[in-house]
């Protein structure tokens, strides 16, 4: 082959690895800067000054500025229990012991009209300390977090409040008691 | 014949590992840059911009369905910056990055002073008499904080409570209640 045209290939394809591999690593995907929580995970470092490139990338390549590490822990997943893909052909149910951060959420991302589905400290109902809520496409006695229409739809649990983070957190060698999510039923 | 395939591969290899640093490391502030310069030229600079949707202030916003979101972007170069803020009884942050998106300063509804406070923003070390005056022009030193930024551009981000009616009407009195411009105007 001649020299000019290998020059060429390899740049292309390095050029082209390179870039793939770089924005690869900056989703949510990425198996080496998320930590993982059986099915939940979070990016640790989002906000911290330490924070490395990658994690710092992941958030200001979509113009954000990540909330800081010692003011709010978000948890991700968009898994079951059992380890199957939520999907809004069934209804799971969610727990959790009710936290005791100050301020905490539940949200279900990933409806086709765009809106999160949410639920705060004051918006559940709960008996006693446990705190169930249902996502599903239909509608639910109790707690309720509409799927509709999800491509792909993502549960995300957020802790404020720095000093519980740090008593309670992964680093500060606590449990955060994530919450479980278990299927239920499906059409 | 084998000597120069494997010149070639690893050529290959030492241009991906120079595109993956150049990505990593200039891509996302660059367009992190092209964001915010989108929403100075929308808002301005050195004034306090509400995230309402359908401005470009609101691209910034991660969570907007759990709080409100209020910025101001920042340019020292004519000296420092006040924010008087006003802040409801309930959650909240404050915030200060630089133009890459790093972290400068934070401070919460549980670590600041009062419900009403000035925060000064200097790009470097202040003349001490500057920070006197400046604590006095708001009639207690106690509700006056200073923070050396180290660059003279960047963004302040108050995110507060808004996860109900209730918490956004708050949220919405208190911010409506908050400046930010330059400390001598």
């Amino acid at each position: 082959m001649n020299p000019s045209v290998r020059f060429a290939v390899s740049v292309l394809v390095g050029v082209t690895l390179g870039v793939f591999s770089a924005r690869y690593l900056t989703t949510e995907q990425s198996p080496f800067f998320t930590d993982q929580y059986g099915y939940w995970k979070n990016w640790p470092v989002a906000g911290n000054p330490a924070s490395n490139p990658y994690t710092h990338a992941k958030f200001i390549a979509n113009g954000q500025v990540p909330e800081h590490f010692s003011e709010v822990l978000t948890f991700y997943r968009d898994q079951d229990d059992g380890g199957g893909k939520l999907t809004e052909d069934c209804t799971y149910l969610l727990s959790i012991e009710r936290p005791t951060a100050r301020r905490w959420s539940i949200s279900l991302t990933g409806n086709a009209d765009g809106d999160p589905q949410l639920l705060t400290q004051d918006d559940v109902i709960s008996i006693g300390r446990t705190v169930r809520v249902l996502l599903s496409a239909a509608p639910q006695q109790g707690n309720w977090l509409r799927i509709s229409n999800a491509a792909a739809p993502r549960v995300l649990f957020r802790l404020y409040d720095g000093d519980t983070i740090t008593a309670q957190g992964p680093n500060g060698g606590g449990s955060l008691g994530l919450p479980s999510v278990k299927r239920v039923s499906c059409s | 014949m084998t000597s120069t395939r494997a010149f070639w591969i690893l050529f290959t290899v030492l241009t991906a590992i120079a595109a993956h640093l150049c990505y990593i490391l200039f891509v996302p502030s660059q367009q992190f840059h092209t964001r915010l310069e989108a929403i100075r030229a929308e808002s301005g600079i050195n004034t306090l911009t509400m995230a309402v949707p359908g401005t470009q202030a609101a691209s910034i916003a991660e969570y907007p369905s759990e709080l409100t979101y209020a910025l101001c972007l920042f340019d020292l170069s004519s000296g420092p910056l006040r924010v008087n803020a006003r802040v409801p009884d309930q959650y909240w942050t404050l915030e200060v990055y630089n133009t890459r998106g790093g972290t400068i300063y934070t401070l919460n509804d549980k670590q600041a002073p009062r419900k009403q406070f000035s925060l000064y923003l200097y790009d470097d070390d202040p003349d001490p008499e500057a920070i006197v005056n400046a604590a006095n022009s708001v009639g207690s030193s106690i509700n006056s904080i200073t923070v050396l930024t180290g660059t003279q551009t960047g963004v302040v981000v108050i995110r507060s409570a808004a996860a109900n009616q209730l918490e956004a009407a708050r949220s919405a009195e208190a911010l409506k209640n908050t400046s930010c411009s330059q400390a001598d105007s």
